[in-house]
């Protein structure tokens, strides 16, 4: 597997497409940047599965944030996802643990490290956004989510087994007119997209 | 589509593609035309509608990176179960090998590696007394164990053939497991010290005991026959006293 420099993979993640997709093969299977993660986590009270879930969403936040321009690049890749990774499961704790002592130690924690924003959009507010985009239909769902990617309408056309990138072009012409007419149409999800996330 | 080129740059304004000067230029247009604000706004909510999708999608691709993981681990961790089951099959192999090996040091398996059956020569004179011999051994070689045992028996202990019907009387009762009638025949042999049949009986003694599993009588005839370094089964007795003396007893 290629090395990435941190450089390169916020290069890797702003070019997206296929760049993207191997570029997250290499951060999550890297193990400098999962093996403090994960014994963090557990050391906090995590399970395994716990910890797994809290690094795929720390790699989803970072992907999110560099896409959205908000990868400010104060620390190292490695520092970044620590520390996200740490505010997620201390987001994720504070909901269900009473103990102030234990919160306590989380915050104090926290202050060793970067503080990176969390972009993730919360589950409740993705329920609820999931059921206007349903509405869609799966094969505009693909499109735009693989042209939101970056991927090229050449990839697209040959990911989806369009005859030619003008098809899928117009597809995705014709997708993102529906998903704007929806947003249109929809008040509740305007005000859901309108808070932050 | 609009014709007017601003609405045509909405995508590029939202995705930070424009140049200061067209952006600057774009912002312009939007303060003074609410119509073109409001689309670029409709756009912006749209995409991030859109990015839930990418969260979405991202989360499958991170979930088939770990199963590819754990299949690798797996994967990595099979050398070892492969280990495992090779020593549990090496196990039961040595097992299987003791338990076979051990079958062949039995009392009963140490016997037939040891005793020879001695066929007789069934030509003999004409006289009453070789032909009854003669019938003796003739039954006796063709495997009729009571047979010969009866037309033997009728030789007297005054004939001269008497020590060699002794020797086929206590084989054919060796076959039927007679062990007791055969020691009786074959020890006639040994009190005789018979030149022709007498250190085999002796020898057919002790296998006697350890066909009947009394190991300790067979042990002490067998030692005094290995102690004898001029009886001609002193070097059997003695291969045969190891194998009692075996691990794999």
């Amino acid at each position: 597997m290629a090395q990435y420099s941190d450089e390169q993979i916020v290069e890797a993640i702003k070019t997206g497409g296929i760049a993207l997709e191997r570029v997250m093969a290499f951060v999550y299977n890297n193990s400098d940047f999962r093996t403090d993660i994960i014994r963090y986590i557990k050391s906090k009270g995590g399970t395994s599965e716990d910890a797994e879930d809290v690094f795929q969403d720390g790699i989803r936040n970072l992907i999110m944030s560099v896409r959205k321009n908000k990868f400010r690049g104060e620390s190292t890749i490695k520092g970044y996802l620590f520390g996200v990774c740490r505010n997620l499961w201390f987001k994720q704790f504070n909901r269900h643990v009473r103990s102030e002592q234990y919160k306590a130690s989380l915050e104090t924690d926290a202050t060793d490290h970067a503080d990176p924003e969390i972009v993730l959009v919360t589950e409740e507010r993705a329920q609820l956004i999931d059921q206007i985009l349903g509405k869609l239909g799966p094969a505009c769902q693909k499109v735009l989510n693989l042209w939101r990617l970056s991927y090229s309408m050449k990839e697209i056309a040959q990911e989806l087994g369009y005859k030619s990138d003008g098809v899928a072009r117009k597809k995705k012409h014709q997708c993102f007119q529906g998903l704007l007419g929806l947003v249109k149409d929809n008040p509740s999800i305007v005000n859901l997209l309108r808070e932050a996330p | 589509m609009s014709q007017d080129p601003f609405y045509n740059q909405i995508e590029d304004y939202l995705n930070g593609n424009l140049s200061a000067t067209e952006q600057t230029a774009f912002e312009t247009a939007m303060q003074t035309d609410a119509a073109l604000a409001q689309e670029v706004e409709d756009n912006r909510l749209a995409l991030e509608a859109l990015d839930l999708l990418v969260e979405r999608s991202l989360k499958d691709r991170l979930q088939e990176l770990q199963s590819a993981r754990e299949q690798k681990e797996r994967f990595t961790r099979k050398p070892f179960r492969i280990v495992a089951i090779a020593a549990s099959f090496a196990l039961l192999i040595a097992i299987a090998a003791y338990l076979i090996t051990k079958q062949g040091y039995t009392d009963e398996a140490l016997f037939a590696a040891n005793y020879e059956q001695v066929q007789g020569d069934n030509n003999r004179g004409s006289d009453q007394v070789n032909l009854q011999l003669s019938s003796g051994i003739e039954a006796f070689n063709a495997g009729d164990w009571a047979l010969a045992i009866d037309a033997l028996a009728a030789i007297s202990s005054e004939d001269s053939n008497f020590a060699e019907a002794q020797f086929f009387i206590g084989q054919a009762h060796l076959e039927l497991q007679q062990t007791k009638s055969a020691r009786t025949a074959f020890q006639y042999l040994v009190d005789q010290q018979d030149v022709r049949y007498g250190d085999r009986a002796a020898w057919l003694i002790g296998l006697s005991y350890l066909l009947e599993g009394d190991e300790l009588k067979a042990r002490t005839e067998l030692g005094t026959i290995a102690e004898d370094t001029t009886h001609a089964f002193s070097d059997r007795a003695k291969q045969l006293l190891k194998k009692l003396d075996s691990f794999w007893r």
